[in-house]
């Protein structure tokens, strides 16, 4: 468009730069190639951090005092009976330390062990490899810590952006000190008051395990599943009221200081529906810290989940390293430590992969 | 755009119908310390096809009765007296003030839109220039459908000198001049019988400020909506604007056309603002400022709020508080203007 000169006299004077009319596909190239180059640098990161700490796990046993592989063999011997095979013997050798190889070329044997899959043998349930028991109990983990962070996600993210939309009302004035109060009671005895109240009093749900132990796990029987899910609600109850509490906070915050942004302003005054102003304007962009604590916490709940588990015996990792710690089973603590760090940065990698899509801003930086 | 004489516009002005008044207008902001009077007892009527300037410094109540005017104040604000009656066209006048929040629904945009001042905070950040004009312009116009909505954002796009295939972008990936000017545009979207304009022009660099200006004058004249215009910029305003209101202290000091204002204002403290700024056409002198500063609005001075910083301040400034009356064709508050005056200072004032 040009200004009319001959009208406007005094005010003609400048040209008009975004005059040249450039062809842009809806979504540019160059910005989808941003995008890949940013998760690219965020995964070279995560890759690092996973080697780092490949390193400490291999280290760590070899600066404790003693000798743990020493202790692990007497320990075997003695559950045994027998000295370990030649095989388990390279391995704890591999992995605890042996005086008499080289630490590069041990480093290298546990790295390639590693990679493989192998963690190594229990010493609690000799000769069973850690990676069965871990294999068999991060299926329940995981299910308890995806779904409880997913649900006390959105129940908080939901309750906190309808607090701070109006900050000061009655609603706040119920909802924040209860949700407080929550927060504050630490996640094993919320669930054993829960236990107590409704499985020993009241019998209305199991108090512990996962299923019903007489069935058998198949994950297509119905009546399996409903067991699953059943078994499921106290832990995963004592997880979301623990941990709701939290993003509701940080929404509510988010949203008193979004709710006065311009663009919010200029929402309302475009005479939209509340509730359209509240979602598309105000919580959409109040959102974006949530969702990267999201991802992020789903690694971090791992520790609440651990605990919840020893709580409802439930058949998790939380239960194995509990165990585990009983008997100074060195092989399934590093597991499951090794286990932990890597579950961390996978979901860390899916939050700055969301994060990307939800913020288009990400990918010029 | 024709130049007009004083009396063209004024005649223009007198026969144009009103469309927004305000009649004795209060808004107060609500704090610890106390209400503060940010806009006190405001009358002023905006006719349709009209360009209201309103200029004052820093404080003095004008961005606040902006958006008094728009209905848009938000905590601690509060509208504590007074009316802002709106002359929708082909409505009967009502007073905004009374109106709930979904009542309102019907007059913004459509009626009243606005442009703030930093654009980059007034588009929402995630969302593509697309989705932004499409809910305001579904929401207020049943008739159209994705499609036509869609071709009707290009083409308000077009209007303002953005490239139509623009509209994919998110706010961020505009320049700053573009982002203001796709402001420009959406607050045309429906069509507005006023545009509130809060400062739009002072974020962007001169030149560009330039563009945006020819490019609302150039709109304005084409689409006919009136527009109040809030600036500390006198001479901007003297440029653009048809009348122009000064606000002083929350009180509206003195109004009339630019012309007025510009080559013989009646308030002492108009004069000092048109004599802050540099000829282009006279000769050079020596520019002077207004001494002192804005007045705290927690405690105002008993008479006239520019009575402590007026060099011509008599007796009476400092006990009463001036009433803005007509005078020779505009309106001014000040007492010097009411009463027999001796000559030497008729002469300061005509000076």
């Amino acid at each position: 468009m040009s200004i009319d000169v001959q009208d406007h006299p005094p005010l003609d004077k400048g040209p008009e730069p975004d005059l040249e009319v450039k062809k842009q596909p809806r979504f540019s190239y160059k910005a989808r190639v941003q995008g890949f180059k940013y998760l690219g640098k965020r995964l070279v990161t995560y890759l690092i951090v996973a080697f780092i700490s490949l390193v400490a796990n291999f280290m760590l046993p070899r600066f404790m005092p003693g000798n743990p592989a020493d202790q692990m063999i007497q320990s075997i011997v003695a559950k045994t009976g027998n000295m370990p095979s030649p095989y388990a013997l390279a391995q704890i050798y591999a992995r605890y330390g042996d005086p008499n190889q080289n630490v590069l070329v041990a480093f290298w044997h546990y790295l390639v062990q590693t990679l493989q899959g192998d963690l190594g043998l229990s010493i609690q349930y000799y000769p069973v490899p850690v990676a069965d028991l871990i294999g068999r109990a991060l299926p329940w983990t995981l299910y308890l810590a995806i779904f409880s962070t997913i649900i006390g996600w959105i129940i908080g993210t939901w309750a906190g952006a309808k607090l701070g939309w109006k900050p000061g009302r009655r609603l706040d004035s119920i909802v924040t000190p209860i949700a407080m109060f929550f927060s504050s009671i630490p996640a094993f005895w919320l669930g054993l008051l829960l236990v107590w109240f409704i499985s020993y009093k009241n019998g209305w749900l199991p108090p512990q395990g996962a299923y019903n132990e007489s069935l058998a796990i198949n994950l297509l029987d119905p009546t399996f599943l409903t067991s699953v899910a059943i078994y499921s609600i106290l832990p995963m109850a004592t997880l979301v009221l623990v941990g709701f509490a939290n993003w509701m906070f940080t929404m509510r915050n988010m949203m008193i200081t979004t709710v006065n942004e311009d663009y919010v302003q200029l929402a309302r005054a475009k005479g939209l529906k509340p509730n359209k102003v509240l979602r598309n304007y105000a919580a959409r962009n109040a959102l974006l810290p949530n969702f990267t604590g999201l991802a992020q916490s789903i690694g971090a709940s791992l520790t609440a989940v651990i605990l919840a588990e020893s709580v409802f015996i439930y058949p998790g990792v939380g239960s194995l390293l509990f165990a585990a710690q009983g008997t100074r089973d060195y092989p399934v603590m590093q597991g499951v430590m090794l286990l932990i760090i890597l579950v961390s940065l996978v979901f860390n990698f899916i939050a700055d992969s969301v994060y990307v899509l939800l913020d288009p801003r990400t990918k010029e930086k | 755009m024709k130049l007009e004489t004083v009396a063209e516009i004024a005649h223009r002005i007198a026969t144009s119908p009103p469309l927004l008044e305000a009649k004795g207008l209060c808004v107060d902001y609500v704090t610890e310390a106390g209400n503060i009077r940010a806009c006190d007892d405001i009358n002023i009527t905006l006719h349709r096809g009209e360009i209201l300037g309103i200029a004052g410094e820093s404080a003095s109540g004008k961005s606040t009765l902006l958006a008094a005017l728009g209905r848009l104040q938000r905590a601690p604000a509060v509208t504590s007296a007074g009316q802002v009656v709106f002359h929708a066209k082909g409505k009967e006048p009502v007073d905004l003030t009374r109106l709930s929040e979904e009542q309102l629904v019907d007059y913004r945009w459509s009626g009243i839109s606005i442009v703030m001042q930093s654009a980059m905070a007034c588009l929402n950040p995630v969302s593509r220039l697309k989705a932004q004009f499409l809910d305001v312009l579904l929401a207020h116009d049943s008739s159209l459908t994705k499609a036509t909505a869609t071709a009707r954002a290009e083409e308000l796009l077009q209007m303002v000198g953005i490239p139509s295939h623009r509209i994919n972008a998110f706010p961020h990936e505009l320049s700053g001049g573009m982002q203001q000017r796709a402001l420009i545009a959406l607050s045309l979207a429906c069509d507005p019988e006023l545009v509130l304009m809060d400062e739009p022009t002072t974020a962007v660099d001169v030149v560009m400020q330039r563009q945006i200006l020819a490019k609302v004058l150039e709109l304005q004249e084409k689409l006919g909506f009136a527009i109040a215009f809030v600036t500390h910029d006198l001479s901007l305003l003297l440029e653009i604007s048809d009348r122009i209101a000064i606000m002083y202290g929350g009180k509206i000091v003195e109004v009339g056309t630019a012309a007025q204002m510009y080559e013989a204002p009646r308030h002492p403290y108009t004069q000092g603002l048109r004599n802050a700024f540099p000829p282009l056409t006279e000769p050079v002198r020596k520019l002077t400022g207004i001494p002192g500063s804005p007045p705290n609005l927690l405690n105002l001075p008993q008479g006239c709020a520019f009575a402590p910083r007026c060099s011509q301040k008599i007796a009476r400034c400092e006990s009463e508080i001036p009433a803005l009356l007509d005078i020779s064709g505009g309106r001014a508050a000040c007492h010097l203007l009411t009463q027999e005056i001796p000559e030497p200072a008729k002469e300061a004032l005509n000076a």
